[in-house]
């Protein structure tokens, strides 16, 4: 890849995108490292997606990430990857830096696939790496959203339990509305 | 000292190697996945042992002082008493066949959620002590000390099973991994080591009946006050029959069909069928629940609340049950019930007055699954439906454990899904049938402090479930259980919030042409039918 003079000749979004299937494979692997060692053979290894749902769903969203960020996707198709993987790993008990760690480690999936060549692409880099950010910004907002929401299932689940004794007690009067703020039916 | 680059880059969440024979857990750490314990009142009422106020969170867990000769006799007992305890114990060859089988290994790949895994953390006590090998070489032999720390480890554990039984599927020796929980929760149960979402139920259904610990008056108001939103919608007035000596039917349903949201439009389903029907059949306010969470506890609990319902039907002098969309029910029925209460040779075969159809699969229990029952009034013609009215719901169907793998019960609920539905579409095959994906929240595990623990074990039934709903627009999955309609609906939620959850007889009700309706312009929940948007009133 490198010139005569050893600058590199490709754009940085050129070369990754021909070094596609190595980046993502090595950003796979630091991935799944983030899960305990025993279990990683399993989740690299079986392909069938309903057989492994952590596996497959890693090896659905973080091609579909990757190429959202340096190919024909958008911001949308990336916001979207991200949150997919995030909803899986808010509830798997990793620490909110663990759970979000996953876009990070593009980087140094990155750095390791341009091994010596890293220092010559340091400004290309740069730039690249504030996308990453971004990412990783847009992953703590999706993960906030996703631990939110375990909350609220658990309060809704105990409101739940009263709302038939209040209905049934008469104490919810106004026609058409229940108690969680949608308009429900039969009322 | 700066750091190089590389360093920088060193972003490592990798969970420290540890054996897997070191117990620990940080249950501060991990709230979210695991059930708050026993509260002591339900203890003392059940006269187990060793009520008190404790939490995982407690480094004292204040067991009586000689726990552990305890756990031994428990252990020594059972081993005597059940050989299937003693082979499950001594025959695992730990082949793995069931490591990547279970929907909590699967959503969290945590290798103690491994069913082989799980198990050996009661058979590596069992090796040490009750082995001759793992007397002499110990750890060699996978022998393992019983610490406190051990038993913290069971409680976690033995408490991310819900006893589905889909390892015990791949396994070749038919272990049934279900039953090694259940001997490991009695042990833990001999030390006052249980949880209050299983004790609870088991108290109140000792005392009132059922659950909720629902009295009668409010048993028979709360069916009432369904027969009115049952009335609205379908313009019929159905009176129920309750506690009514000489019915030839009882009909047993969980508690939650007549409580909760969603099962409470299954229970109008099952009862506005019976009115059509003109069915001679009563409902117990006594043997006000089918679920026995017992199985979650002790054998000895297990056989008392299943007593409950054969004692029901002799006082009320029926001659078969009927029972209705419940999980667990059956596996007690199917299963345990014929050993430990059976025969119930003061019941009668089950016959279907309207088709003439002998039940002879259930000649011993005399207990006949509601969908047995609703498939053959359709087989023979008994039904007048109208599947367009259930023309909003694009339709697939979630095998509820228990009833699967259990009792076998696969192609009932279709048959009728199929003749109330137009669009009925299966998930991938790998996940349907005897190889369903558990909810994650049967075995007292449907609580919501246990939240995190049910929604990461529920991702391998939702991520089938998202690829209906991604592939045929699927927007509502049916089943038959409660505690399935409880949980499925918050797990839904999470991961495909655009699928909701029903039983299967209240999409029968939505279908059944009742004598004397008025024009239905809604469904059960109230919601316009296709095509009658103007006119619904919601």
């Amino acid at each position: 890849m490198a010139g005569a003079g050893g600058r590199p000749v490709t754009k940085l979004g050129t070369w990754l995108q021909q070094r596609r299937a190595s980046v993502l494979e090595r950003w796979f692997e630091l991935v799944i490292a983030t899960y305990p060692p025993e279990s990683a053979a399993f989740l690299r290894g079986e392909r069938d997606r309903f057989a492994n749902p952590i596996g497959s769903t890693l090896r659905r969203e973080l091609p579909a990430l990757f190429d959202a960020v340096f190919g024909e996707g958008d911001g949308e198709e990336a916001r979207r990857a991200v949150a997919a993987v995030i909803r899986l790993r808010a509830v798997q008990q990793l620490s909110p830096a663990a759970a979000v760690s996953f876009v990070p480690l593009l980087k140094r999936a990155i750095s390791q696939e341009l091994g010596a060549e890293e220092g010559a692409r340091a400004a290309e880099l740069l730039t690249l790496h504030a996308q990453i950010d971004e990412l990783t910004l847009a992953a703590v907002n999706e993960l906030v959203e996703c631990r939110e929401q375990v909350y609220r299932l658990k309060a809704q689940e105990a409101r739940a339990q009263v709302h038939s004794l209040l209905r049934r007690a008469g104490m919810l009067v106004e026609a058409g509305v229940t108690d969680d703020g949608k308009g429900g039916g039969g009322e | 000292m700066e750091k190089t680059r590389e360093e920088l880059l060193q972003i490592d969440f990798k969970p420290p190697a540890k054996s897997w024979m070191d117990p620990h857990i940080d249950f501060e750490a991990r709230r979210g996945s695991w059930s708050y314990p026993g509260a002591p009142k339900n203890l003392r009422y059940m006269g187990y042992p060793n009520p008190r106020e404790w939490s995982p969170t407690d480094a004292d867990w204040k067991l009586p002082a000689n726990w552990k000769q305890i756990i031994f006799e428990g252990m020594r007992e059972l081993l005597s008493k059940y050989r299937s305890f003693k082979v499950f114990m001594d025959i695992c060859v730990r082949c793995g066949a069931c490591a990547d089988k279970c929907h909590f290994y699967l959503g969290s790949g945590d290798p103690k959620n491994m069913p082989v895994l799980r198990a050996e953390l009661l058979r590596s006590v069992y090796r040490k002590d009750f082995t001759t090998a793992g007397k002499i070489l110990g750890s060699l032999a996978g022998g393992r000390e019983l610490t406190l720390e051990v038993v913290k480890e069971w409680f976690y554990y033995f408490y991310q099973c819900t006893e589905c039984r889909r390892c015990s599927v791949f396994c070749p020796y038919g272990i049934d991994t279900a039953e090694i929980t259940m001997m490991a929760r009695e042990l833990l149960n001999l030390v006052g080591v249980n949880i209050n979402w299983a004790v609870e139920p088991i108290a109140n259904c000792h005392r009132t009946g059922n659950h909720l610990g629902i009295q009668p008056h409010t048993f028979k108001d709360n069916i009432e006050f369904l027969m009115d939103e049952l009335e609205e919608v379908t313009g019929v007035r159905v009176e129920p029959s309750i506690n009514r000596k000489g019915a030839e039917i009882l009909f047993v349903v969980p508690s939650a069909d007549y409580f909760a949201d969603p099962g409470i439009y299954t229970f109008m389903g099952y009862l506005l069928l019976f009115h059509q029907l003109g069915l001679d059949y009563t409902l117990s306010a006594y043997a006000s629940e089918g679920g026995n969470f017992g199985l979650f506890t002790s054998a000895d609990t297990i056989k008392k609340l299943n007593y409950k319902i054969y004692h029901e039907a002799k006082r009320l002098g029926v001659k078969w049950i009927i029972g209705g969309e419940c999980g667990h029910m059956w596996r007690v029925l199917h299963q345990y019930m014929d050993t430990m209460n059976g025969p119930a040779d003061f019941l009668e075969v089950p016959k279907s007055p309207f088709t003439g159809t002998v039940f002879a699969n259930a000649a011993s229990t005399k207990t006949v699954h509601i969908c047995e029952f609703t498939a053959d009034l359709i087989r023979h013609g008994k039904l007048k439906l109208d599947p367009s009215r259930n023309d909003h719901w694009r339709v697939t169907f979630h095998d509820s454990c228990n009833p699967a793998r259990a009792l076998g019960l696969f192609e009932e609920p279709r048959y009728i899904i199929k003749n109330v539905c137009n669009a009925f579409f299966e998930m991938p095959e790998n996940t349907i049938r005897e190889q369903t994906f558990c909810c994650a929240g049967g075995a007292g595990l449907g609580n919501d402090e246990n939240m995190e623990a049910r929604l990461r074990g529920g991702y391998p039934r939702a991520n089938a479930v998202q690829y209906v709903r991604d592939r045929f627009g699927v927007n509502l999955m049916s089943c038959i259980c409660a505690i399935d309609r409880a949980t499925l609906t918050t797990m839904v939620e999470y991961w495909a919030p655009e699928v909701k959850i029903s039983g299967v007889h209240e999409l029968v009700a939505n279908a059944l042409v009742v004598d004397g309706e008025k024009e239905r312009t809604t469904d059960l929940r109230g919601q316009p039918l296709a095509g009658k948007e103007d006119k619904a009133h919601v």
